[in-house]
């Protein structure tokens, strides 16, 4: 009985569990780097690269395997590239010239129809990617994103994105590790981009514009950009809110607008922080009813 | 030959007006206004707004229009950039947060613009302004409107580099550029100079959006977001902070851009700002007129 129910509401919602998850992949790409304080934005560049490559290996009579392989090897090799480029690049200048990359990349793909078919972009991809691989990447990713943020691997991070001359006195490495969380990114755009692709069947040169760099970026910045969880809370609130809201309908960047500016002026660590001072709020409560003063040790903890 | 010459002078005079602003909230405050385009195109509304129903001249259309973008700039600093700067002491995690609000705050602007226009492109009617076209002989002319957008660039920025330079308020931008609490300690009002610094961008975005509604007769919210990307250019090519850089490398980018449309791939035209940007970053990421941080603004 229950597992009819749940499957039939899968069936209802199967296009949606399908966004959320590329959009979770999406959002991760974003998180990934912004974690490590490298403040790039390329993972939605590497979205186009990846669909364009699956696609048109695709479409040449590759099968499905190796033409996501292709892709991502792709992915690998320019972001590694672009990564070897923008190493000195920081902050403010990085994130502004990751997004002239993909701004470039859609510049090319409208312009070199020889490839990529130009402003009507690519039609008639043969629809081969079911839901479970997507869930199976996705999952893979948690656990990576998990993985990067524990032990030393995780401090390393934290330390290179809180004061990066203090990283390197402290014998991290911090360009390795900077290179590699931008790699990461890039892969999981190549990913999103490669499956929304195949699932779906078109792409247009405008796909990864300037709106998708907004909405990756909302995502991870409403649900929290300190941990895997919180862009996985941004992606499915962002994907399955606007069917919701439907009654908001048109208005309904604007309310995304307005949470970006109270949450990043209020409350950085996302919805996914306040979360958790929710969830802690009792235990508190409980330590302050029995000494006042103890409050001041468990204090702000930022995870 | 001649005619694309002035055209170039004309574009690169807008974006001078535009990438002002955006440098001097960048070199002075580590703010980097996603919400500039927006604001620019506001101004643009706000002139479509007071113009079609009424018969409202153009020059007092033009100051309540550069005075709401202005407002709008404000708004934005007193709401959420004097708190993040105030509560964020980690320069980093400021400058992402500042950065999230104005990409927040360029999506509110642009939809109430759209939902306001019904996301159609918006002109303002003839009558705001007239055009007049003066031949210089062959099929070469020149328009008031663009030697209007020419002067009024010519004086902002002659007026905001001296101003900078000699005048007690542009001396505590200066300070506040380089170590905004030495400045605090020093008697100046952070919080005053820093507002009045925002006001102004936003009052340039305005000016730059009223005159350039005017000149391609209509603007539409994507308008705001292909000059952001160019400024962008101009900033990495003149250096962040840097006034005299901004000025000549707009012109410099008005110049290879229309160079591009008129004589090169035309659909490749977007591509230039984007490489620059790439290529100056790996290449000279300074910028061409290198600032250091107590030279900024």
């Amino acid at each position: 009985m229950a597992i009819a129910s749940i499957s039939s509401w899968y069936a209802g919602n199967e296009t949606l569990i399908q966004n959320i998850l590329i959009y979770a992949l999406l959002a991760f790409s974003v998180q990934v780097v912004l974690r490590a304080g490298v403040f790039s934005l390329a993972g939605i560049g590497f979205y186009a690269i990846g669909s364009y490559t699956a696609a048109l290996l695709l479409k040449k009579g590759w099968p499905t395997v190796p033409s996501i392989l292709a892709a991502v090897l792709l992915c690998i090799l320019l972001g590694y590239l672009l990564a070897l480029l923008l190493v000195r690049l920081r902050d403010l200048y990085l994130a502004m010239a990751t997004v002239a990359f993909d701004l470039m990349v859609g510049v090319v793909a409208t312009n070199w129809t020889g490839l990529t078919g130009g402003p009507l972009g690519v039609t008639g991809i043969p629809l081969v990617m079911g839901t479970l691989p997507i869930f199976l990447t996705a999952v893979g990713a948690m656990l990576l994103l998990g993985l990067l943020q524990r032990g030393v691997l995780g401090r390393s991070f934290e330390a290179i994105r809180e004061d990066e001359p203090l990283a390197l006195t402290l014998a991290i490495d911090t360009s390795r590790y900077r290179h590699f969380a931008f790699v990461i990114s890039c892969v999981l755009g190549c990913l999103a981009g490669a499956y929304h692709a195949l699932l779906f069947g078109t792409i247009e040169p405008t796909d990864a514009g300037f709106e998708l760099i907004v909405l990756a970026l909302s995502m991870v910045i409403i649900g929290g950009f300190r941990s895997w969880a919180g862009a996985l809370l941004g992606a499915i609130l962002l994907t399955w809110l606007p069917l919701e809201l439907t009654s908001v309908g048109s208005w309904l960047n604007l309310v995304y607008g307005g949470l970006m500016i109270v949450l990043a002026t209020w409350l950085p660590g996302g919805l996914l922080d306040a979360l958790r001072a929710l969830l802690r709020l009792p235990a508190r409560l409980r330590l302050l009813l029995r000494s006042p003063s103890s409050l001041a040790a468990t204090g702000e903890e930022r995870g | 030959m001649l005619q694309q010459l002035i055209n170039a002078i004309v574009f690169g005079s807008v974006l001078t007006l535009f990438s002002l602003g955006l440098s001097l909230a960048w070199g002075t405050l580590d703010v980097l206004n996603l919400a500039h385009g927006a604001v620019f195109v506001f101004a643009g509304f706000i002139t479509y707004e007071l113009t079609k129903d009424s018969t409202m001249s153009f020059v007092p259309t033009l100051i309540v229009a550069s005075l709401a973008a202005g407002a709008v700039t404000l708004a934005l600093e007193l709401v959420a950039f004097r708190r993040i700067r105030l509560h964020f002491p980690a320069r980093r995690q400021a400058e992402l947060s500042m950065l999230v609000v104005s990409v927040g705050a360029a999506t509110v602007i642009g939809e109430v613009v759209s939902h306001q226009t019904s996301e159609a492109a918006f002109s303002p009617p003839a009558s705001a302004f007239s055009i007049h076209r003066y031949s210089l002989g062959g099929s070469v002319g020149i328009t008031n409107i663009q030697i209007l957008i020419v002067v009024a660039a010519i004086i902002v920025a002659v007026a905001l580099d001296q101003g900078i330079r000699r005048t007690r308020y542009g001396r505590a931008i200066r300070a506040l550029a380089y170590d905004p609490t030495t400045t605090q300690l020093l008697g100046v009002n952070v919080g005053a100079v820093a507002a009045a610094t925002m006001f102004l961008a936003g009052a340039l975005a305005g000016l730059a959006g009223v005159m350039l509604a005017i000149y391609l007769g209509g603007e539409e919210v994507a308008t705001g977001q292909d000059y952001l990307l160019t400024a962008f250019a101009i900033l990495i090519v003149g250096g962040v902070g840097s006034i005299r850089g901004a000025i000549v490398s707009a012109y410099l980018i008005a110049l290879a851009e229309t160079a591009v449309v008129a004589y090169g791939p035309s659909q490749w035209r977007d591509g230039v700002a984007f490489l620059l940007i790439l290529v100056m970053l790996l290449v000279r990421p300074q910028g061409l007129f290198a600032r250091r941080r107590f030279q900024r603004a």
